[in-house]
Formats: C-alpha cells, sequence, structure tokens
C-alpha cells in the first residue's frame, strides 16, 4: 500500500468489516476505506474504522440487494416469518381445476397446494354453503 | 430484475443534497462524510443503494499513487438518471414533510 498506513487497531476493526461484506465486494472496499483511514488522523481512523464496523451489516445488505431479484414486495411481514399466513380462498384460474380453488396468503402471496388441505371448502370461494 | 428504492430519511437525503450541490462533480466517501456531517458507516451503505439503483457511478481516482504519495481514492458522482431521480426523491419527502408538518398546525395557526 502507497502511504502511510492505518494504526493496527483500525486495521483489525477493516478486517472484520470486510469479512462482514459480500465476498465479490471486500477487494474494493477493503481498499476504498484503507484509502480514507490514511488520510485521517489516529484517533480519528479508529472512529472511523468503529463506524465502518457499526454499518457493516447495512452496508452488506445494500451490497446484496444488488442482485436480488425483486419481483414483488421485498419485506415479508413479520406474521408470515412466524408462519402465520393470512389466508383467502382463491379460484384456480386453471380450466381443469374448474371448481378448485387455493388458499393464498394476501401478506406475502404464498400458496397452499390444493393437495395439502383437499378440495376447497364452497365457503372459501363465497358460494355460500351452510 | 429491480432494487426497491431507498427510505428518504434524514441522512439518505442529507447524502443527496451534498452529491447535487454540484452535481457534475465527483467527491469521495471523506467529502460525503464532511458535507453532511455523517459518520463513513452511515454513508457508505446509502451510497452503496444508489449505485444499485443505478442512481449513482462509482470509479476508482486515476493517478498514479506513487507520484500522489498516497493510495486511490474512490470517487462518487451522480449520473444524468441518478440527478433527476435524486431530485424528485427530495421533493417528494420535503412534500410529505410539509403535510405532515400542516396535520400537526393547530387549526387557525397562520404562524
Amino acid at each position: 500500500m502507497i502511504g502511510p498506513r492505518p494504526v493496527l487497531p483500525a486495521r483489525w476493526l477493516l478486517a472484520i468489516v470486510v469479512l462482514v461484506l459480500p465476498a465479490d465486494a471486500r477487494d474494493r472496499y477493503r481498499e476504498e476505506f484503507r484509502t480514507e483511514l490514511a488520510e485521517l488522523s489516529v484517533a480519528a481512523q479508529i472512529a472511523q474504522a468503529s463506524s465502518l464496523l457499526v454499518g457493516s451489516v447495512a452496508l452488506r445488505a445494500a451490497l446484496s440487494s444488488r442482485s436480488l431479484p425483486t419481483l414483488g414486495p421485498t419485506r415479508r411481514d413479520w406474521r408470515c416469518r412466524l408462519g402465520r399466513h393470512h389466508y383467502v380462498g382463491r379460484e384456480s384460474d386453471n380450466p381443469e381445476m374448474r371448481g378448485i380453488g387455493y388458499l393464498q396468503c394476501v401478506r406475502c402471496g404464498k400458496r397452499k397446494d390444493p393437495p395439502s388441505f383437499g378440495v376447497m371448502p364452497a365457503v372459501a370461494l363465497g358460494r355460500g354453503g351452510g | 430484475m429491480s432494487v426497491p428504492p431507498p427510505r428518504m430519511t434524514q441522512t439518505t437525503q442529507a447524502v443527496l443534497r451534498a452529491l447535487l450541490e454540484e452535481p457534475k462533480q465527483q467527491l469521495y466517501g471523506l467529502e460525503i462524510c464532511a458535507a453532511t456531517g455523517l459518520p463513513s458507516g452511515t454513508v457508505h451503505p446509502i451510497l452503496a443503494r444508489f449505485e444499485a439503483l443505478g442512481w449513482l457511478d462509482s470509479a476508482w481516482e486515476q493517478v498514479d499513487p506513487r507520484e500522489q504519495g498516497r493510495p486511490r481514492r474512490r470517487y462518487y458522482r451522480l449520473n444524468a438518471n441518478g440527478i433527476g431521480m435524486a431530485r424528485d426523491a427530495l421533493a417528494r419527502a420535503y412534500e410529505a414533510r410539509t403535510r405532515i408538518v400542516g396535520r400537526l398546525r393547530p387549526a387557525g395557526d397562520t404562524v
């Protein structure tokens, strides 16, 4: 590395920061952050490295979002994460499945396959009953 | 494939304003931190999100580190698309803030 090296504690902190990041981004950010640290005083280097460590998880999330395709809502409701979906009845648009619907969560879109719960009751499809 | 736009928090808006101050000028991390008063750990995730959105371009400084006596810097600059998007986003954030403040103001208060 050309120029002054950051102090050892700052380099240690930086090493942890870089480990948190996605593998394909490590080289770039290692060099970028070392450059920033090299331009600071000793106390500022440690503060800077600490700040980078605190923000490393957010940085990882931002870098990871580059490669993830998003086809719909990106934040899954906490209730869906716990398996507490809010299913409503849907009618299948497959002509061969006429009359047999499925359940779909209105929050995350997860579907329940028909074979797992059997034939859709008429009530769930709003066709009355009882 | 799309990246969801970032929430327009105060820190995000501060970074955008710093980048829009002189849109044609490129800034590196420490300059943006100094302009916004924000720590590096806050600024870099925001910059990464804007890069992922395609609003921001970044590139290594084209210098010889040996001649400069220091390592090369990573510079950031809003691209043509990003300048328009950033201005729109800031305008929407300002409108939303103005709307909220207006609702909080007591009825009949004109000050």
